[in-house]
């Protein structure tokens, strides 16, 4: 309590004074060198009408919606077996875990050449398995670079959620479990009534960590197909990039950059309303 | 109570001082460390692009230079050319930009633009030692913006069509095609099961040439409107598609940038390969013993049409010393330095008197297939094409974008064609 002044000070000056100026840099036309001038609502108007723009917005939005859901239940899945009583259990749990502290950078090239049409494994794999009888092209396809992109970042984050959910788990007390098998209640039953709903605080951190990483995913994109083929993978943090330091459009990419972060906090409200608005409250009195 | 506000003044102070003085650290005083060095020593500093395993020779420039300055300090900064771009400008805001730069193709064009770089045309007709040390054609083409230079040629590699003998005996084939009929007839003939009959690059305009050989121009004269959307662009399109979707032309084209396409026409399953005069010295080091003169042929495009691939040093307009920067410039490209450069890359410098003298030297005649490289690189210059336009990353993504929705079978090449010339048209007219 003493020291609270600092902290709203060093939030200011790394939160609140770039985002104002952020703010202010989209009502203007910027290219790092020039005056800036003065456009108003210019760029909000070019956003609205730029193809572009919605497509990264959708992906950016199936990214979220598709990633984050599925990695929760591979996560559920993976730690419920790696919570039961196995030999070699911690061994699991770590190769588990092991993709999550690798860079992301590092994971992409890995993985594009798992993806390579030619020589990738996966494809030899599939091949062998007779699955497929023609090589997919993964990263080269506009129906197949969106969901193997997403595939590599769940491959990435599911670990590190399996290890909060096992936490979880792990902090569910045994005795909620003996009493209901003394009534009599299934496997399932015992799973939708004491796992599921005691695991809502862990399960909701994986979803707002699922939503920070959809929308900041920018590094993996860019490694795996750099918004390719066309704007097929195009994302929204990837496009403000390109706005910013390769067409030196300052003020467009504010611009979206106010339109994520509003369309973020919609997201985060929800989010917050499900949770039972109690989202990253601490009652200190308890 | 008190104490505690005590400190959080304290706190206050601190961040505004950080604040108020980041500017200092960041910008000023930066801009202390490139403009003045301790004891009233002059600081210049140059970026390359991407020729880190240059070093020793750079070290060699700065040596020369500083030898002749002795009171000017020369900082070095290499990035990869993904990073280039973005470092650049950043260091534009910040105001601490390199003073010599070192920009690949037509790139420059947007920095000229911008006001951020000076006009060395001044300087070379001015100095009389580089009066007549460039080649012309390729400043005229390669370095010019709005009718003022704003580069000098650092290196040049004029793209040119490579072949794979080999794979040409085989299917019968005994010269290389003329026409953009029968470049696509012989991608035909040249496929087979794992092996594609031809490959491009596809960055900075690689893939143009495809069409300008059906004589469709880009842009209008003026370049302010586009100028492609034709039968003859459409007809051109619709062919690519076709071979891709076949596998006549590899799918690597449109997606690979640089190394992939390199170490694909390396290995042997590719039959021709448009690129880069510099990939040569690339595929040929990518495991490919069996790269020789019997087994590589080079030659034109269709159209004899070619892209410059060039690099050029342009100086910071901004720059506080822009004659040191100068005299820099005119230290890496005398006849020293590109002697050494064109030894040790084969690559053209845009040094005249250097690059004729490297193309009768002794060591070039015995390697039959290098020679042709430079050879037939010098046959094009008066084909070069793409555009130098201020918009051109803006431009390039546009179209290209269309362009692979089309090759990828996802819009018929005239919907492509339409929404590309759209995209341009409202780009040029901003």
């Amino acid at each position: 309590m003493e020291y609270d002044l600092p902290v709203p000070c060093v939030f200011a000056v790394y939160r609140i004074i770039p985002m104002f100026w952020n703010l202010l840099l989209s009502f203007k036309k910027w290219n790092f060198l020039s005056a800036n001038i003065w456009v108003g609502l210019k760029n909000y108007n070019m956003m609205i009408k730029d193809p572009v723009f919605w497509e990264s917005f959708r992906n950016t939005v199936i990214y979220f919606a598709a990633g984050s859901p599925t990695a929760i239940i591979f996560a559920i899945l993976m730690a419920l077996l790696v919570n039961q009583n196995i030999r070699g259990r911690n061994t699991y749990r770590s190769i588990i875990f092991l993709p999550y502290p690798l860079t992301t950078v590092a994971i992409g090239i890995i993985w594009k050449w798992l993806y390579n049409e030619k020589v990738g494994l996966i494809n030899y794999v599939l091949r062998s398995l007779g699955i497929i009888d023609k090589n997919i092209p993964f990263l080269d396809s506009f129906n197949w670079a969106l969901p193997s992109v997403i595939i590599t970042s769940i491959w990435q984050v599911v670990g590190f959620f399996m290890i909060i959910i096992l936490t979880g788990l792990q902090s569910i007390p045994e005795q909620l479990y003996e009493a209901a098998e003394l009534d009599g209640a299934s496997p399932r039953k015992r799973f939708y009534y004491i796992t599921l709903p005691l695991l809502k605080p862990s399960i909701f951190l994986c979803f707002i960590i699922g939503i920070i990483n959809s929308f900041t995913m920018f590094d993996l994109v860019y490694v795996m197909t750099n918004g390719g083929p066309g704007h097929s993978t195009e994302i929204l943090v990837s496009y403000i990039y390109k706005n910013a330091f390769t067409f030196s459009r300052i003020g467009y990419a504010a611009a979206i950059t106010v339109f994520l972060f509003l369309f973020l906090l919609f997201i985060t409200s929800i989010v917050n309303k499900f949770s039972g608005e109690e989202a990253g409250g601490v009652n200190y009195y308890e | 109570m008190r104490s505690k506000t005590k400190r959080n003044l304290l706190w206050v102070s601190a961040v505004l001082l950080i604040l108020l003085g980041s500017p200092v650290l960041w910008s000023g005083g930066q801009k202390e460390t490139a403009g003045k060095a301790a004891g009233g020593e002059k600081k210049i500093s140059i970026l390359t692009w991407n020729i880190s395993f240059y070093e020793k020779n750079i070290r060699g420039w700065i040596s020369d230079f500083e030898k002749d300055n002795p009171n000017t300090k020369v900082e070095w900064l290499d990035k990869k050319g993904s990073e280039w771009d973005t470092f650049f400008q950043t260091q534009l805001a910040s105001g601490n930009a390199p003073d010599v730069l070192d920009i690949q193709g037509p790139l420059f064009a947007k920095y000229a633009a911008m006001g951020a770089l000076l006009e060395v045309g001044q300087y070379i007709d001015k100095d009389a030692e580089t009066k007549d040390r460039y080649n012309k054609n390729i400043i005229k083409s390669a370095y010019t913006y709005n009718g003022k230079v704003y580069e000098v040629p650092f290196y040049f590699a004029p793209s040119v069509l490579y072949y794979n003998k080999i794979m040409f005996k085989n299917a019968g084939l005994k010269k290389i095609p003329e026409t953009f009929d029968e470049l696509m007839n012989y991608a035909g003939k040249l496929t087979k099961e794992e092996k594609s009959g031809f490959l491009t690059l596809n960055f900075d305009w690689y893939w143009w040439p495809l069409f300008r050989c059906n004589g469709v121009r880009l842009l209008t004269p003026d370049n302010r409107k586009a100028a492609f959307n034709t039968e003859v662009a459409v007809k051109t399109l619709e062919t690519l598609a076709e071979m891709t979707q076949k596998g006549a032309i590899a799918k690597i084209s449109w997606t690979a940038r640089w190394k992939v396409p390199n170490d694909a026409f390396g290995a042997g399953n590719i039959g021709m390969y448009y690129s880069n005069g510099s990939a040569y010295h690339n595929f040929a080091k990518s495991g490919a013993e069996w790269v020789s003169p019997d087994t590589v042929g080079v030659g034109s495009f269709p159209g004899r049409w070619t892209l410059p691939g060039s690099h050029g040093f342009a100086i910071n307009s901004a720059s506080k010393y822009p004659e040191k920067a100068w005299k820099l410039v005119k230290v890496i490209t005398d006849d020293k330095w590109s002697e050494v450069f064109i030894k040790r890359t084969n690559i053209f410098t845009g040094n005249n008197k250097i690059d004729n003298e490297f193309l009768k030297s002794p060591e070039l005649q015995k390697d039959q297939l290098k020679l042709d490289i430079l050879k037939t690189q010098l046959q094009n210059m008066d084909r070069l094409t793409g555009p130098t336009i201020a918009q051109d990353a803006r431009v390039k993504d546009a179209f290209y974008n269309e362009l692979q929705k089309a090759l990828f079978g996802e819009k018929t090449a005239k919907a492509a064609l339409n929404s590309a010339e759209k995209a341009i048209n409202s780009i040029l007219s901003e």
